[in-house]
């Protein structure tokens, strides 16, 4: 077992990441779109806000780290749908350009520590007492911004954005802007993931032009985690479904570490969490003896 | 009502696979025409519509819709005005979203709207347009698209280009894709809805019979031409035989519809 300490901390990350995961539930899996940005703008959320925090404004640094989230997303928008840019290559374009930039806002050194300045959460700990703080801040801010997705899914202009990732030849002969509705779809994404970086950024007092790597696998994995445990009947459910994932992952890694499992072979254990999860339903027709040839 | 002069259209100008698919269209059509277009694979019929509708720049001539001129309009804008139905069930809906939300993405306004959810005033527009459908969608107004039969979405594609009135609705083959049963169906709520609102049609068709007997005017193609074009009393006099003995037969799948 897992000690509460290590419990609660799961649960604070789970729900940090768990913004990442619905940035990527937007790309993903509403517009179907493969956006590689992610990598790089969850880094590039995470130092704005360092370096917003250190001047000594850590609300407003949240606030830097979503508008600067929506700016990456826009660079890849713009790729793909004004330059035509595969969705792909686009993401790919703007992380390898994000990593240079990342070093810029981050005035050329590879990490910043926020040791002995404010931030949300030592804030916070005056409001809510030092061992819940982290948690509770970290499943309002879940829990608004999981809100804002439903809402704005429910929207004309969300509808119009989920229509697009359903099905691109309806769209493009009806009176839908896809361009717009994708540019619109990244922002958001990115914004969401970038404020994720934030959030893990001042509650771990650090920040690492590398710690982005590799989040798209996690988030998938949260998102996949999260419908085959809670479902995704609805677009309410499917939102629920991907924060309660990313809590789940987080719970699960805290395990798997407790096993003694280096913590440098986590990135190769979510890459093969993924794997089987996607190909589990060709995994499954070969077993169950779909026609082979003989 | 529209004015279509002069459109040319070359795909892959300059390569080997050079092909010009409208040569010279001049068409005009006057409000609350139905007019029904036939020819062989290649013709351009959906070439022609494709050129209307925007979905790519003419290279030559003008199209100009209600006294607009919409040569260079993007296609997006044009979808306001022009509803434009695919041989193709599964083209015209989003699968993954309900009927009632499908409904609501054709309706004017607002694209950029940040309302939430559907309007009481709309949901009730949607359930007595559905009723007149008699295909029983009115009680699933929150199933979702892609768990209906093709019939059953191509009927929910037709109104959702309808249900704010086109001033010009464009069939390519709506009907094609469909058992017979279903397109008869499909066919007589497309005669319905167009003649209660008096839209401007145009319909693809192979089925030179049906495209005698359907609306007002009549025009063959031929590679990207306007060969025939019948109406009044040369068209009520002109039968599937005599077409084809003029023309010869263009394709086996004309043989087969007749």
């Amino acid at each position: 077992m897992i000690s509460l300490v290590a419990f609660i901390g799961a649960l604070e990350l789970g729900f940090g990441y768990a913004l990442m995961a619905l940035g990527l539930f937007i790309s993903f899996r509403i517009l179907d779109i493969a956006d590689l940005t992610v990598d790089s703008s969850f880094t590039t959320g995470a130092a704005v806000c360092a370096v917003v925090t250190v001047a000594g404004h850590p609300f407003l640094a949240l606030i830097c780290a979503m508008i600067a989230g929506v700016l990456a997303g826009g660079i890849t928008a713009f790729l793909h749908t004004k330059m035509k840019i595969q969705a792909i290559l686009a993401g790919i374009l703007s992380m390898t350009g994000l990593y240079s930039i990342n070093l810029r806002i981050m005035s050329g050194k590879p990490n910043i520590s926020l040791a002995r300045v404010d931030t949300i959460f030592t804030l916070g700990d005056e409001v809510f007492g030092k061992q819940y703080s982290a948690l509770i801040i970290t499943f309002i801010i879940a829990l608004i911004m999981g809100a804002f997705i439903i809402f704005f899914l429910g929207t004309r202009l969300g509808r119009s954005v989920r229509a697009t990732g359903d099905n691109e030849i309806m769209v493009r002969s009806s009176s839908i802007n896809s361009n717009m509705t994708k540019t619109i779809g990244i922002c958001i994404a990115n914004m969401l993931v970038a404020l994720s970086g934030a959030i893990i950024c001042q509650s771990q007092k650090f920040v690492d032009i590398k710690m982005g790597i590799g989040v798209v696998v996690i988030g998938l994995a949260s998102i996949i985690t999260g419908e085959v445990i809670f479902g995704k009947k609805s677009i309410k459910r499917h939102v629920i479904a991907v924060i309660l994932g990313s809590v789940v992952y987080r719970i699960i890694i805290a395990f798997v570490l407790n096993f003694g499992i280096n913590q440098s072979d986590l990135k190769l254990l979510s890459a093969v969490i993924v794997g089987i999860a996607i190909s589990y339903p060709t995994i499954k027709n070969s077993l169950k003896g779909g026609r082979r040839r003989a | 009502m529209l004015k279509i002069e002069n459109v040319k259209k070359t795909f892959g100008k300059g390569t080997i696979n050079e092909k010009t698919a409208i040569d010279g269209i001049n068409l005009h059509l006057e409000k609350g025409d139905f007019v029904t277009v036939i020819g062989g694979n290649g013709a351009g019929k959906s070439t022609l519509f494709g050129a209307i509708a925007g979905s790519f720049i003419c290279d030559e001539g003008n199209i100009i819709l209600d006294n607009e001129d919409i040569t260079f309009q993007k296609e997006y804008k044009r979808a306001r005005y022009i509803g434009r139905l695919f041989q193709d069930p599964l083209w015209g809906t989003a699968p993954n979203m309900t009927i009632e939300e499908n409904l609501s993405l054709a309706m004017k306004g607002g694209a950029i709207s940040l309302r939430y959810g559907i309007r009481k005033k709309e949901v009730e527009l949607f359930k007595e347009k559905l009723s007149l459908l008699g295909l029983g969608l009115e009680d699933r107004l929150k199933t979702k698209v892609g768990l209906l039969s093709g019939g059953q979405r191509q009927a929910v594609t037709l109104l959702m280009s309808t249900i704010v009135t086109p001033k010009l609705l464009l069939l390519d083959e709506h009907t094609a894709a469909l058992d017979p049963g279903t397109a008869d169906k499909v066919l007589d709520i497309t005669k319905k809805i167009v003649s209660e609102n008096n839209i401007t049609t145009m319909m693809i068709t192979h089925n030179i019979d049906s495209a005698l007997r359907l609306g007002n005017r009549t025009i063959m193609m031929n590679n990207g031409k306007i060969v025939m074009d019948l109406k009044g009393k040369e068209r009520d006099e002109m039968t599937t035989e005599k077409i084809i003995e003029m023309f010869g037969v263009k394709t086996d799948r004309m043989v087969l519809k007749q």
